[in-house]
Order: structure tokens, then C-alpha cells, then sequence
């Protein structure tokens, strides 16, 4: 085999190996790296900055722990930003394990800025359905939720005084993996009843969003960890998201430069037989 | 909770553990992830919807909801070879509730919205290069028609800005999947082995 | 029976459709009515999930012979049981039930999906090759928006975010656009099929 045919056919376990070194090393030796805020994170901020205290604000978390790692660090700077503005948080979900998970984040970030369940923050709960559930909750909010998450009535919860529809919401922002997600509160809600909307998504899904903000009907995206790490240094922390760029940024190293070594083996090889 | 964790440390190994090849502890770890994932679904369903949206509401006088229970019952024949075809008749009523709410959807949102937002002042390079990039990317999809050398051209620009699109796609995907992999190394560093602070 | 299906996917997606375009009182509450319908329907298939699993299972465990090749059905049907009797008796708070979600679900989620990684590294190096001049654009791409994603991106060229950015929301924002445009196209199309009865295949099987 020849030196070329060799750069093309490195063992898949040396790859894997690589992999765990590559991001390894930039965890356990942490480098501090420049974070530019890109336009469409910043758009998000700026949306939940325009919000006045007490604005109702409703996260949607249709993610599943899958994605945990990309949007448990979104959720929890979202969070942190709207619990700190002083805006009340209505958590609903389209998917069951990360409206769970986001339970967790809430209740551990409440619980160190002194905010209280049912008049600061309230768990509507996961309903299965998608798209149904959220045609229902344009319309009307009281009948898809009669209770929280715990089974209290919405109306011996402070926070859900005077919430009856999607209308009363001032800024929705879906956290999301995929389908139902964000996509579909545009298309149900955002464009039905003309609520903004803003999402954090998975980076696998940035490149669907694009037609929606140039239509204007998203009014910003969360775009995967690196969008996570740009939020966190809006909000003013550095969370897990910033901890993993260093890694990130060796990962995407790794990768291209496996990409320019498999081809630069194959257009040598491809010369050598046409030659 | 450091049990916990290594319990969490220990599936997680045993999960990787097919990047050598198919194996036992993969499977058996495998079928735990597979019980937990269906049996939480359920019962977030249950409590979060069946209880307050069916059962409470029936109880209290709503016995309309007796027909959406009917017909949550009769889904249960799938699993049965003699009556699984009565469950066609639930399934029809959610895949038709569910196709009305995707034409509400796709008429308003994804049709009307973006085709006016096409319609912008060309005026600037961006502006002519998202038009004629949206035109050439819908002839490329357009199979009924017969191609005429204009047409054919189009579709080959629609199809560069379709690669170009993809190469976003793939892009953006390597992102995803190695920050998924740096949480776990995250949790594998630092929540067990405590080598990360 | 045949009749029957037409005339419930008729029923049921009829009243929502006009509801869609007019606002008639009785035709509106009908559509929402049939949709928290939709969504108690959602809550009951995730049962059919449950029951679904455990019939494949037990018929797993009554074809096979050997002890060895009884753990796993074993272990999905005493997880999967044991988890929804705990759930729905005693709720998510119950100590057994938060155990499993917070170390062995959630873990084993983000674990799996984490697999992707090594995946996409070693396809990447193994299948991506610029046979052509539009393999040669989406490489040429890929590798622009990998760079522009990470900080090392803006030290090698000053310019590259704003590229990128450009890639992003012009070229692969029309590209998305088209196809977002000719997707709703074929879905208004395929959904008046399926209310009408003439497409059925999802009710194969």
C-alpha cells in the first residue's frame, strides 16, 4: 500500500481514540478563547431585553436529554436572563424527558435568585400532540391546561391570572431538537396569532431557521453550544457552553483536517492511475 | 449521588462500548434506555393529559369525552391480529385532525409568508442572489414540466445553491455532534472523575 | 369499513380546515373540541407504545430457549413496568423514579446521541471526497462554516465569520427558502388526500 493509499485508510478505533484525546485535552487544560456575538443570538437577547418586568414570558422545551448537552446549557442562560429581567416564566413542552430536565435547571437557578413557584415561574407540562397542542393553546390556553405540572389549578396560580391564550404571551422562545419544535410555533402560533417568537435550537437545525428570520417570523436563534456560549456572555456567566468552546474549536480542527488528509490521499491516488 | 453517578458514568461506558462492535453489555444497556424512554413518555402523558384533559373533565360532567376515550381504547386493537382494524378508525380521526392543522400551517406560514417575503425590492446583491437562488431552487423540484435549455439551466444554479446549502447543513452538524460528545466528556471528566473543577 | 375511515378523516379534519378560513362559531368550537380530541388520542398511543413494546418482548422471551438470551427482554419489561407503575402511583418525585430519570434515561439519551460524534469523524474522513465540481461546493462550504463556527476561525481570516454568514442566510437561506416553499406545497397537497380518504398508506399494517 502506498503512502497515499495509507493516508486513506486510517483505522475507524484510531479515529475514535482521536476523537476523545482532540476534545479531551482542551477540557481538563481549559483555554480561554475570543467569543464574537453573532447577529441572530443577539437578536434574542435583545428581544427578552425589550420585555418590561412582569412581561409574560413562555419557554417551550421541545428538546429531549439527546440534546441535552447543546440545550441544557440554552435553557439555563435563557433562563437566567429572564428570571433576572424579572419577567414571568411559563414553562410548557412538546417533548417529554426535556421538559423534565428543564424542571431541574429552573428549579435549581430559582432557588439561587430567591424566585418562587407560582408567582415567579410555573410548569405547565408536556402534552403530546405537537402540532394539535399548539393550535389548541393559540386558541385557548385554559382548556389544554386546567393544572400545573404538580396538579394545582391554574387559577390558584398567581402567575396564570389573566393568561388565557397565546395572545397574552409577550415572547415565546422554544427551546428545540427538531420536529415538533420551533418550526411548528411559527407556523401555529407566531403566524396565526401574531405572538413573537424566538428559538434556541440544536446546530443540526440552524440552517432550517435561516428562511424564517429572513421573513422575520423568528425574531432570533439560539444557534447550538457555540450559540449557548455567545448567550452566556451576554447574560454575563460562564456556564458549561463557554467551558466546551476550547474543545469545540480542536473538534472542528480534527475534523477538517481528517477531510484535507482522505482527499489529498484520493486526488493523489486518482493522479497516480489516470497517470 | 456520587452512586448515581457512577451508575450514569457506567451505562454511558457500556453504551460506547459499541464503537468496538455489537456486543452484550451494549445490548443489555441498550434495553434499559429502551423500557425507561417508552415508560416516561407514558407517564408524563398520563398525568400531564389522560388525568386532566379526559378523566377529571369527564368526571365532572363533560361525557362527550366519552367518545375521544372510546376511541383511545379501540387504538389498543393494533396490538391484536383479529381486531387490529378497528384501530384504523382512531388513527384516521388523529392523521386527519393532524393533516387539517398542517394545511393551516403550510398555507399561511410556509407558503404565503415566504413567497412575500421573496418579494423584496431588488435593490441590492443580496436581495437578486436570494431571489434568483429561491426561483432556480423551486425549478430544480419542478418535474412535470418539459425542459427547455432556461429551464435546465436554473436548474443546475439551483442545485449549486442546494450543495452550498448542504455544506451549511453538514457544517453545522459537525458542530452539533461533537458538542453533544464534549457534554458527556464533560459529565465523564468532571461530575465522576472529578479531573475537570 | 373503508366508508367508515373516509368519513371519519372527513369529520375530523373538515370542521378544522373551514376553521381555518372563517370564523363560524359553532364550526370553531367543533375544530377545538376535535383537537384537545387529537391530543387525548396522542396520550392514549403512548400506552399502545408501552403495550406494543411489552407483546414483542414477552414473545422474545417464549422463542428463546437458552437463560443467556432471556436477560434482555427481561430487563426491558421489568424497566418498562416498573417505571410506569412507580409513575403513575406515586408520581416523577418518587425517589425510584427520579434515580432512573437522572442516571440512567437522561445519561443514556445524550450518551447515544453522543455516538454520533465518532460517527460523522469517520465518515467524514471516509466518504467525503471531491469527485465533482458540487461535491467540491459543499466541501468547499462545509469547511467554511466548521471554521467560521469556532473562535480559531476569525485568528486564521478576519473576514470569515462575515462569509459564513453571508453562506448562512443568503445562499443557504434561498436554497431553504425553495424548498420550504415547494415542501408546503406537497404537504397541502398530500394533507387534502389524506382527509378525503384517497391517500391511506399510514393506515398500512
Amino acid at each position: 500500500m502506498s503512502f497515499f493509499e495509507r493516508l486513506q485508510s486510517i483505522p475507524r478505533i484510531t479515529i475514535y481514540v482521536l476523537v476523545i484525546i482532540v476534545l479531551s485535552i482542551p477540557l481538563i487544560f481549559p483555554i480561554s478563547l475570543p467569543l464574537q456575538v453573532a447577529p441572530m443570538t443577539q437578536a434574542v437577547y435583545d428581544a427578552i431585553e425589550a420585555l418590561e418586568p412582569g412581561s409574560i414570558f413562555m419557554l417551550s422545551t421541545d428538546w429531549e436529554a439527546s440534546t441535552e448537552a447543546e440545550s441544557g446549557p440554552q435553557t439555563e442562560a435563557i433562563v437566567r436572563h429572564v428570571l433576572g429581567r424579572d419577567l414571568k416564566l411559563i414553562i410548557v413542552g412538546l417533548w417529554p424527558q426535556g421538559n423534565s430536565a428543564t424542571q431541574q435547571i429552573v428549579e435549581r437557578i430559582a432557588s439561587e435568585m430567591g424566585k418562587t413557584y407560582g408567582v415567579d415561574w410555573v410548569n405547565l407540562g408536556y402534552k403530546p400532540g405537537g402540532e394539535v397542542v399548539l393550535a389548541s393553546l393559540a386558541a385557548n390556553l385554559r382548556e389544554l391546561y386546567s393544572s400545573d405540572v404538580k396538579g394545582t389549578p391554574l387559577d390558584q396560580l398567581e402567575i396564570c391570572r389573566g393568561l388565557t391564550s397565546a395572545k397574552d404571551v409577550d415572547l415565546v422562545c422554544s427551546v428545540s431538537w427538531g420536529d415538533p419544535g420551533h418550526i411548528t410555533w411559527v407556523k401555529m402560533v407566531q403566524t396565526q396569532v401574531g405572538v413573537p417568537v424566538v428559538a434556541a435550537v440544536t446546530a443540526v437545525s440552524l440552517p432550517e431557521c435561516a428562511p424564517y428570520l429572513q421573513s422575520g417570523q423568528l425574531l432570533g436563534v439560539v444557534g447550538g453550544l457555540g450559540g449557548a456560549a455567545q448567550y452566556e456572555k451576554l447574560v454575563g456567566y460562564a456556564g458549561k457552553a463557554t467551558a466546551g468552546m476550547g474543545a469545540q474549536s480542536f473538534g472542528h480542527i480534527l475534523v477538517l483536517t481528517l477531510v484535507v488528509l482522505g482527499n489529498i490521499g484520493y486526488l493523489a491516488t486518482r493522479k497516480s492511475k489516470e497517470g | 449521588m456520587k452512586f448515581g453517578i457512577t451508575v450514569a458514568a457506567l451505562l454511558n461506558l457500556g453504551l460506547w462500548s459499541f464503537l468496538i462492535g455489537d456486543n452484550r453489555v451494549f445490548r443489555l444497556v441498550q434495553s434499559l434506555y429502551v423500557g425507561a424512554a417508552v415508560a416516561h413518555t407514558f407517564v408524563l402523558a398520563y398525568r400531564n393529559t389522560l388525568i386532566p384533559n379526559l378523566w377529571q373533565p369527564f368526571t365532572e360532567g363533560k361525557y362527550v369525552l366519552i367518545v375521544p376515550m372510546v376511541l383511545g381504547l379501540a387504538l389498543f386493537t393494533r396490538v391484536t391480529k383479529k381486531y387490529s382494524h378497528i384501530s384504523k378508525i382512531p388513527m384516521t380521526f388523529i392523521v386527519g385532525v393532524g393533516a387539517a392543522l398542517a394545511i393551516r400551517g403550510a398555507l399561511l406560514s410556509d407558503l404565503a409568508t415566504q413567497v412575500a417575503s421573496v418579494m423584496v425590492a431588488l435593490n441590492t446583491v443580496d436581495n437578486i442572489v436570494m431571489l434568483i437562488g429561491t426561483l432556480c431552487t423551486l425549478v430544480y423540484f419542478t418535474f412535470t414540466i418539459k425542459p427547455t435549455p432556461v429551464t435546465r439551466t436554473m436548474s443546475y444554479i439551483g442545485r449549486y445553491f442546494m450543495m452550498a446549502a448542504f455544506g451549511a447543513a453538514f457544517g453545522n452538524t459537525v458542530m452539533a455532534r461533537m458538542s453533544l460528545l464534549i457534554g458527556r466528556l464533560q459529565f465523564l471528566w468532571g461530575d465522576w472523575l472529578g479531573i475537570i473543577k | 369499513m373503508n366508508t367508515l375511515i373516509v368519513i371519519v378523516g372527513l369529520v375530523a379534519g373538515v370542521p378544522i380546515l373551514l376553521s381555518s378560513f372563517a370564523e363560524i362559531p359553532v364550526i370553531s368550537d367543533l375544530a377545538q373540541e376535535f383537537q384537545r380530541w387529537g391530543i387525548i388520542l396522542a396520550g392514549f398511543s403512548t400506552f399502545l407504545g408501552v403495550l406494543n413494546l411489552t407483546f414483542v418482548n414477552a414473545n422474545a422471551l417464549r422463542r428463546r430457549k437458552q437463560a443467556g438470551q432471556v436477560i434482555e427482554p427481561v430487563v426491558v419489561l421489568v424497566m418498562l413496568w416498573g417505571l410506569v407503575l412507580i409513575g403513575v402511583f406515586f408520581g416523577q418525585t418518587h425517589p425510584a423514579y427520579d434515580f432512573v430519570f437522572e442516571n440512567v434515561l437522561k445519561p443514556l439519551s445524550a450518551s447515544g446521541f453522543s455516538m454520533l460524534a465518532f460517527f460523522i469523524a469517520s465518515a467524514a474522513y471516509r466518504a467525503f471526497r471531491v469527485r465533482n465540481v458540487d461535491a467540491a461546493i459543499l466541501l468547499v462550504c462545509g469547511c467554511l462554516v466548521m471554521l467560521a463556527n469556532i473562535p480559531f476561525g476569525e485568528l486564521i481570516w478576519s473576514d470569515l465569520p462575515v462569509v459564513s454568514d453571508w453562506i448562512m442566510r443568503i445562499i443557504n437561506g434561498s436554497a431553504m427558502k425553495g424548498i420550504v416553499i415547494g415542501g408546503a406545497i406537497g404537504a397541502i397537497a398530500t394533507a387534502l388526500k389524506v382527509i378525503v380518504g384517497v391517500e391511506r398508506s399510514h393506515l398500512r399494517g
